[in-house]
């Protein structure tokens, strides 16, 4: 509800008009949840995100029903257990479709035509989700959670990350494992996806257009904003 | 040993014991330096399998000409 | 035409999309591939389950390997440890890794401080109650000068090379010119398989504690942990940071960390964590920067998938 009616755009003290109207700006309902996608995303490829995303889902899910009954439930009970398993597929499946987007990606040129951020935030994302990995791997409470946290922590001591970061500190893993970690990840996928509905799914490479693009640029010609062609090339 | 179930979870815990036991250390694949457990190998073997797959096998229907259906925004979006 | 300006015209052509669209239901999507994704977790949960190798104890590490534990105990009375000799965040015993003059570890700082000799050896043995025998010992390792103390530890390691294991738990070392040290390994053998030594290093600053770092510090001193590491494919040289316990995928995405570590230099420098750490960093950001790096962000235009993937857009294009 907006009680200050005024057209849009006009100047406003009110940081709540300016965050909404910026929002609604960049991403409108229609293209928040389109119901359309280009005719060129027609390839398996492009399933991979929404994959990587349901595994995210659930790793969050399982990994709640875990921290319902704390760290060492699932060594002795059968249910517990089988959570645990859902649990450490989940991170196998996430890393597998995560890391088959990163390829599709990479082969697509996805960050052209102003999309970096997009790219930048999926590799940060990847990048995060390692130590997010590493720090539930050291808090199994197990003997691979003791031989994880032995050897890793020369490696965060050597670079002097191990100072603060201490990985035979169980209730500091597991507190980054549970809360901090997940929070980035989910902030950083969520940027993600955002950026993507805002700029949309990167368009084909064209080559055979490329010369004729060059010789427009060349000229200092028609900008992003002319008219392309849409259908085969002149 | 269960000798009856306690609740329903004992059910479903005891029903879901693993069909394949993989508590016994790895087989592993050595060519040259590299040192794989035939685990770890099967994973990477099928990434580049399921990414060859989904660059290769034909996405259903959808073979029309473009510019028959407008999106309801003006901007791009999808994936 | 600069390859700048080139580049330049080819990402402005690739900004917006004005071309067809066609129905796409974009939460039907996410909803069958949530379904997909339950199914698999639940069908590997099925048919595989998930590993859980009980942890080590020092209690079981000191009744299996007698011999291991107290030579380990005697490392870590004389500082000659993996932990005794350490360097940050630990003890100022080394200075610790570093690339050139960027000493990292160091410049960190000793954030956790631990003396080995008094943390994992004296202040256990001071905790042992109704053995007066075993305080006096203690007292007279601790009032003796540094020169005693280092010949009595250098002597006993030396007669822990001919030690052997007894049937009852006890060991048995050649007699030597090493003072209180017999009494008091011998006492702190007894309390480590008895379990106290596992709760007294958990338990010596307050009763609530969640941090293990001694008690997994003085196993990793020793070779129960390794010699398990080892059947399980663990071990560094057997590229161990990929691998889980028994049979089951690991990390296969630690592919790359633990590819440095098997070649020279790494493999052979005292300097190897730090200095795959900074490849690692370098290659990191390289990975996060390439739309900005030319080259690595035209590869993709030279190699033909995108044809693949592409092909009904190329078709109906053509």
């Amino acid at each position: 509800m907006s009680t200050t009616a005024r057209p849009p755009g006009e100047p406003t003290k009110s940081w709540t008009v300016r965050v909404r109207e910026r929002a609604v700006e960049a991403l409108p309902p229609d293209k928040l949840l389109p119901d359309g996608q280009p005719t060129y995303v027609a390839s398996w490829i492009y399933v991979f995100g929404v994959l990587s995303l349901a595994a995210l889902a659930v790793l969050i899910g399982s990994g709640v029903i875990l921290s319902l009954k704390g760290p060492a439930w699932w060594h002795f009970t059968g249910i517990g257990h089988f959570f645990n398993s859902i649990h450490m597929w989940a991170v196998e499946l996430f890393f597998f479709f995560m890391v088959i987007h990163l390829w599709g990606k990479y082969w697509m040129a996805a960050w052209r035509g102003g999309r970096a951020r997009v790219w930048m935030t999926g590799a940060v994302t990847f990048l995060i989700a390692i130590p997010c990995a590493l720090t539930g791997y050291v808090s199994q409470q197990n003997f691979d959670a003791q031989w994880i946290a032995t050897q890793a922590k020369d490696a965060m001591n050597a670079a002097g990350i191990g100072a603060f970061f201490n990985l035979t500190n169980f209730g500091q893993m597991y507190s980054y494992h549970v809360l901090l970690l997940p929070l980035a990840v989910v902030g950083l996928v969520v940027a993600h996806v955002l950026l993507v509905r805002k700029h949309g799914v990167v368009p084909p490479f064209e080559p055979h257009q490329d010369a004729t693009l060059v010789a427009v640029a060349a000229t200092g010609g028609a900008g992003p904003d002319a008219p392309e062609t849409t259908g085969p090339p002149a | 040993m269960l000798l009856y179930p306690a609740s329903i979870w004992d059910l479903v815990s005891f029903g879901m014991a693993a069909i394949f036991n993989l508590n016994n250390p790895a087989h592993t694949v050595h060519w040259h330096f590299i040192s794989l457990s035939v685990a770890n190998v099967i994973v990477i073997v099928l990434m580049f399998a399921v990414f060859a797959a989904a660059i290769l096998i034909p996405f259903p229907g959808h073979r029309s000409t473009p510019a028959s259906v407008t999106p309801s925004s003006t901007s791009p979006g999808g994936d | 035409m600069s390859y700048r300006e080139r580049h330049r015209a080819q990402d402005d052509a690739a900004r917006v999309w004005r071309g067809g669209y066609r129905p796409y239901d974009l939460v039907k999507e996410a909803t069958i591939a949530l379904g997909v994704v339950i199914a698999l977790a639940l069908l590997f949960t099925i048919l595989f389950s998930s590993p859980d190798e009980k942890p080590s104890t020092i209690k079981q590490w000191s009744r299996h390997d007698p011999v291991d534990f107290v030579t380990t105990a005697a490392t870590e009375l004389d500082g000659t440890s993996g932990t005794g000799s350490y360097g940050p965040p630990y003890n100022h015993a080394s200075d610790g890794q570093h690339i050139a003059f960027v000493r990292l570890q160091k410049w960190a700082g000793v954030s956790h401080p631990i003396n080995t000799a008094t943390d994992f050896v004296l202040a256990p043995l001071r905790a042992v109650p109704g053995q007066p025998a075993l305080q006096q010992a203690v007292t007279t390792y601790e009032q003796a000068p540094a020169a005693a103390q280092s010949g009595w530890t250098t002597a006993f390691e030396k007669g822990l090379t001919k030690a052997k294991a007894n049937p009852d738990g006890s060991i048995t070392v050649p007699a030597g010119s090493d003072g209180p040290l017999p009494t008091m390994m011998t006492g702190l053998l007894s309390f480590a398989q008895s379990g106290g030594l596992d709760g007294a290093l958990l338990t010596s600053r307050q009763f609530f504690q969640t941090d293990y770092t001694k008690s997994l510090l003085l196993m990793a001193d020793g070779g129960l942990l390794d010699s398990r590491a080892q059947v399980d494919h663990l071990l560094g040289e057997q590229w161990g940071m990929m691998n889980e316990t028994g049979s089951y995928p690991g990390q296969v995405w630690l592919w790359l960390y633990t590819f440095w570590y098997q070649i020279k230099p790494f493999s052979t420098s005292n300097n190897a964590d730090i200095l795959v750490m900074g490849m690692m960093t370098l290659l990191s950001l390289a990975l996060v920067a390439i739309p900005f790096i030319p080259g690595v962000r035209d590869l993709p235009r030279r190699v033909p998938i995108y044809k693949l993937i592409w092909r009904e857009h190329y078709r109906g294009a053509g």
